[in-house]
């Protein structure tokens, strides 16, 4: 349920390191999750198909992948994102 | 077509807000508890029954209470005389740790040593978010099942006590404490485990002993 808020948080980042590195389109968003980051694809997908629109993330899909490394709460990471 | 790499961690915003929160409390001796657990658990009731025992300096403690909708909760910690404030997420699941510093600026914390989370009901999202506390108390119930700690993994892996609350009611269920006790420690051996009645004021020692020692 907290997918919408995580969202945010990944279009803020996103959004600002983009500028930083003068990219005007983003394609692709990986996301790194560990097992027990309460995180579920489909839900995040939905929030990100609404919130990402006027953002330089409108064609964007996030890659969502698990990382069984990664153990604790708060345990997903924005590894890196391509574009243009 | 350009990668950038960036491995920042998604929940960097409120982590960061988190480590000021502890810091800052910290530094005024302050110290904060988070309690978590599933809607009806009876965080509420275990709260007014601990902050009764007359051990306890209620002049001390100030508690801020999480839910989506009413200030229920708000309402029975100020009739004990509790200093107290109300957050109202109005349908969000979760608390954030920018909320937390916000309520923290209106409270007056002077005389406080202790301040408690009573956090929204919910065993997974909550869990999620760091507030700023110093110690995180899950409270599971017997009428709630065996398989929570298994099925809800991230709130036992994270909590450093875990009370079994409305042990009064084990009786009429096929609630089974060992079993219940063994699955936290599958996934944090450190949790310490304590079993309760908060209705009954029973075992509740733990937990007073906690406050009252600074």
């Amino acid at each position: 349920m907290h997918e919408g808020a995580i969202c945010s948080e990944i279009i803020d980042i996103v959004s600002e390191a983009a500028k930083v590195n003068d990219m005007r389109n983003v394609f692709e968003i990986n996301l790194c999750v560990g097992p027990y980051s309460c995180i579920n694809e489909e839900q995040l997908n939905f929030y990100f198909d609404i919130a990402r629109k006027d953002t330089c993330m409108s064609e964007a899909v996030i890659i969502m992948e698990r990382d069984e490394t990664l153990t604790g709460a708060s345990q997903m990471y924005i590894r890196s994102f391509k574009g243009e | 077509m350009k990668t950038i790499t960036v491995n920042v961690n998604v929940l960097n915003k409120n982590d960061e807000i988190a480590s000021l929160i502890k810091e800052d409390l910290t530094k005024k001796n302050i110290r904060m508890i988070n309690l978590l657990g599933t809607p009806g658990s009876g965080k509420t009731t275990l709260l007014e029954a601990v902050l009764s025992d007359e051990r306890i300096d209620k002049n001390t403690v100030a508690v801020i209470e999480g839910d989506l909708y009413t200030d229920k909760d708000a309402q029975r910690m100020q009739d004990m005389g509790i200093r107290t404030i109300q957050l109202n997420t109005e349908g969000a699941c979760h608390l954030e740790a920018d909320m937390i510093q916000r309520a923290l600026e209106e409270i007056d914390l002077d005389g406080i040593n202790t301040v408690i989370i009573d956090n929204i009901g919910n065993l997974v999202c909550t869990a999620e978010f760091s507030l700023g506390e110093h110690i995180r108390i899950g409270v599971a119930s017997v009428t709630e099942g065996n398989d929570k700690p298994l099925k809800y993994p991230l709130l036992f892996r994270t909590a450093d006590m875990v009370l079994i609350n409305k042990v009064d009611l084990q009786p009429y269920t096929n609630f089974d404490v060992e079993r219940f006790t063994q699955d936290i420690h599958s996934l944090n051996e450190n949790a310490e485990v304590y079993t309760c009645s908060a209705y009954k004021a029973t075992g509740l020692e733990p937990v007073i002993k906690m406050l009252t020692t600074v």
